[in-house]
């Protein structure tokens, strides 16, 4: 049930109409059963993964508290991360992992057939996984409470707004609001309304007009088109912002209409000028889990430079690898890894001391920056959206062929990008200018009005309704 | 308070506000003559497709007044606009209210603006083509408002057992009945679609792909596989219902048994063929007003005829139509609807 899908567009009003209806406790259940009707719509058989999950953590969190520390304590944690873990390795990375050894094994010498499985990816893996592995290790930590209502905590694990593509909520963060009676304000409903329009507004204007350029631009089939594939990168650029911050943005907005507060998961990131801030405006909710449960337990910044480095690498590199099971998005991983690294070293050694205090001189300079670091985005783009190594190779020597001037062919592909993504482009620039402020008040009710009728008549008039599914679902 | 004020006053400037934009959109872009005037005239069927082309002169005609009565008017799909449009240039007895692929439900959503043209006696064309295929869902979501009739057609699709099918075109229809613009959106990119081309050929020549024309055989072979039983109840449904709303309007329909290029004939789609003129027939009998022409009563059209698979070449359609309106003008046996005399 794809939140652009005529089934969602009944599903919805059904469940929010008699969700207002109800006592608190009843919300709670029923908000439960509509997520695992939700879930169980792509198929009913990966509730029971969705369940087990549920049920180990659930367990575990209980025992915690109770179990004094010492192994016993320790092999709980290890439970609940095997439980997990083990469920994203079997079901994400296994056909991974068995097809790379026996290329391995056969590049040395040893020719074996690798076992494969046909395992089919249950949507939204990664992201519940981790959300309740947070969990875990925060009982664990004992920096929260254990949920003691098996309901609420299914609810944390499985609540349907953000359960296939996050962002990935805390449990501090959502427990609380899961137990307490919400009070859905005037404000929550405008706020709602208006995350709700502009996901959609990215999804189905932005990212599913733009697919075609940038799918033309990754095709390794025809003649090498340089032009054409510089032009489908800029477009994916902004087709992945469009469907992933689309699908964000509407999750938080029909969280904020039933009264919840999700984090949010991006601000500008193509209005950064360093890698550091891109990963604070982008996927932020995974950055963020990221930098809590992995970069920091390796050491985060403390122990001098290498470790750091280190930690910077490994940390990417995993997170490169959670987007889904292939070299590509290692790699892909890997460069932002070194973009991170190379940052640091710049930031202390390479000190631009000319240009501090000079205003104009330093705000063209953060100018340059931005759209250098945009350039290096679309270099990862680049790596992430192709299909293969054997592809990427294709697609780079496309680009290294570009030659002449463009076409008009190329120019009506140009303005096409333009008049997908300006919107979106200026979206990012007001949230820069309010500092990171997502929602709309404070603005003129007059530029509100604007702003609303342009995205509205732009989904109506121009809105793609294909029902394409959203990038990071296939993560 | 003064901020419970001021933001309630913020409130309402974004509603009107909104709401201005609203009325100035619909005004604007869907809601005047000259518009559809100006889109009429800047658009062709290349830009937006055939049947979108009809839909925007059909809008562009619905702002002029309705014309006098006239004694014919030939309805259906570019079939039946190449066999009576020949003819129709050249006489005034005889109008057209055609559009590419049109399909009995079309007949039903456009019922009003076909009756709104003053005919007494309307004339279908049709055959297996029309009524054992399924029809279009880029047609179909190019209908007239509704208004309330919305509600009719959403019961009538339910009865024709094309909920599963066609609820995604009801929904569209149904959006297009609130917001003209998202119906007519394939006006709005067509035109944005040529000022790009437009901008951008100054730099140079478009590389279009070259089209690729699949051969006869493989036509041949498409076209008989896309007439099948199936589609025939939901159409028959649709064509009785159309039938129904004639008759109550006051007019004749006289439905011609169509046909297309013999050389697409196969065992199956003549058993096809049988069938569906059997069940016209049935239909035309259960009818006051209406009545069923076979093909073995008038004429048919050869191999030769046809410029392509399915439509005739200029002079056949124009001999075809003066012969019909020459016999119905010598033999007027068809009783108008409501009289209680009619039969054969």
């Amino acid at each position: 049930m794809l939140f652009n899908s005529l089934s969602f567009a009944a599903f919805i009003p059904v469940v929010y109409v008699i969700y207002l209806r109800l006592p608190l406790r009843w919300q709670n259940v029923f908000l439960l059963a509509a997520s695992y009707v939700f879930y169980a719509s792509w198929d009913w058989r990966f509730l029971s993964l969705i369940l087990f999950s549920t049920a180990v953590d659930y367990w575990v969190g209980l025992r915690l508290p109770q179990t004094a520390d010492g192994p016993r304590r320790t092999r709980l944690l290890l439970l609940s991360l095997s439980t997990n873990l083990g469920l994203l390795g079997v079901f994400k990375y296994f056909g991974f992992f068995a097809q790379s050894l026996g290329d391995l094994l056969t590049a040395i010498g040893f020719a074996v057939e690798p076992v494969t499985l046909r395992i089919v990816l249950p949507v939204g893996i990664s992201f519940y996984t981790f959300q309740t592995l947070s969990y875990t290790v925060d009982v664990y930590r004992r920096r929260l409470e254990p949920e003691p209502d098996p309901v609420n905590f299914a609810l944390f694990v499985a609540f349907f707004p953000q359960l296939v593509a996050g962002p990935i909520e805390r449990a501090a963060r959502m427990l609380p609001q899961i137990r307490a009676p919400r009070l859905i304000m005037r404000r929550d409903i405008t706020a709602g309304l208006w995350y709700v329009l502009a996901g959609y507004y990215l999804k189905v204007f932005v990212a599913d007009n733009l697919a075609p350029v940038a799918d033309a631009g990754f095709s390794t089939s025809g003649p090498a088109d340089g032009w054409g594939t510089l032009l489908g990168v800029y477009a994916f650029a902004f087709q992945i912002f469009g469907d992933f911050a689309g699908y964000s943005s509407i999750a938080i907005g029909i969280a904020r209409l039933m009264g919840f507060h999700l984090t949010t998961n991006f601000l500008h990131p193509y209005i950064v000028s360093n890698p550091r801030d891109f990963w604070r405006s982008w996927h932020i909710s995974l950055s963020t889990w990221l930098r809590d449960y992995l970069y920091i337990p390796l050491g985060g910044n403390s122990g001098g430079r290498r470790r750091l480095y280190r930690n910077l690498f490994l940390t990417m590199l995993l997170g490169g690898l959670w987007h889904g099971a292939a070299w590509t998005f290692v790699v892909w991983g890997v460069f932002h890894g070194s973009l991170l690294i190379a940052h640091r070293v710049s930031e202390a050694r390479l000190r631009v001391s000319w240009l501090q205090g000079a205003d104009l001189a330093s705000k063209a300079w953060w100018g340059v920056k931005v759209v250098l670091m945009f350039q290096l985005t679309c270099v990862g783009w680049l790596i992430f959206r192709a299909p293969s190594f054997t592809a990427l190779e294709q697609i780079v020597g496309n680009l290294a062929r570009t030659t002449g001037l463009p076409t008009a062919t190329h120019i009506v592909s140009a303005l096409h990008i333009l008049f997908y993504s300006w919107l979106a482009f200026l979206l990012q620039l007001m949230v820069f200018r309010r500092n990171g402020r997502t929602d709309l008040e404070g603005i003129s009710p007059w530029i509100q009005a604007v702003l609303v009728a342009v995205m509205f008549y732009s989904i109506l008039v121009w809105g793609s309704f294909g029902e394409s599914p959203f990038i990071y679902f296939q993560f | 308070m003064t901020k419970h004020r001021d933001r309630r006053r913020s409130a309402l400037t974004f509603i009107l506000m909104l709401a201005g934009i609203g009325i100035a959109v619909r005004l604007l872009l869907v809601g005047n003559p000259w518009i559809w005037r100006f889109y009429a005239a800047k658009l062709r069927p290349a830009d937006i497709g055939w049947r979108q082309y009809s839909a925007v002169r059909k809008k562009r005609d619905s702002f002029l007044p309705p014309p006098g009565k006239t004694p014919y008017l030939a309805v259906g799909s570019s079939q039946t606009g190449a066999i009576f449009l020949p003819y129709a240039d050249r006489h005034p007895d005889l109008r057209m209210f055609t559009a590419a692929a049109m399909s009995p439900f079309d007949f039903v959503t456009h019922a009003q603006q076909i009756f709104r043209l003053g005919a007494d006696t309307l004339l279908l064309y049709l055959s297996d083509f029309d009524l054992a295929r399924q029809p279009e869902r880029a047609a179909l979501v190019l209908a007239p408002a509704q208004g309330l009739g919305i509600i009719a057609l959403w019961r009538d699709l339910a009865r024709a057992g094309g909920l599963g099918d066609y609820s995604s075109v009801m929904v569209e229809l149904t959006v297009g009945e609130l917001f003209s613009e998202f119906k007519y959106r394939f006006v709005f990119r067509g035109i944005a679609e040529k000022a790009f081309i437009r901008l951008a050929e100054r730099l140079g020549p478009l590389h279009e792909a070259p089209a690729t024309r699949s051969s006869i055989e493989e036509r041949i072979a498409l076209l008989r596989s896309s007439i099948s039983r199936e589609g025939i109840p939901f159409n028959m449904y649709f064509l009785e219902r159309f039938l129904e709303q004639a008759v109550a309007a006051g007019r004749s329909v006289i439905v011609l048994e169509g046909q297309y290029s013999p050389i697409v004939s196969s065992p199956e789609t003549r058993r096809i063929a049988e069938d569906v003129s059997g069940r016209m027939a049935t239909l035309s009998h259960r009818l006051e007003g209406v009545r069923f022409v076979p093909r073995s009563e008038f004429r048919s059209f050869s191999e030769s005829d046809y410029y392509d698979l399915t439509h005739v070449v200029p002079e056949a359609g124009y001999a075809y139509a003066t012969a019909l309106l020459e016999l119905l003008r010598s033999h007027p046996a068809i009783p108008s609807a409501g009289s209680s005399d009619g039969s054969d």
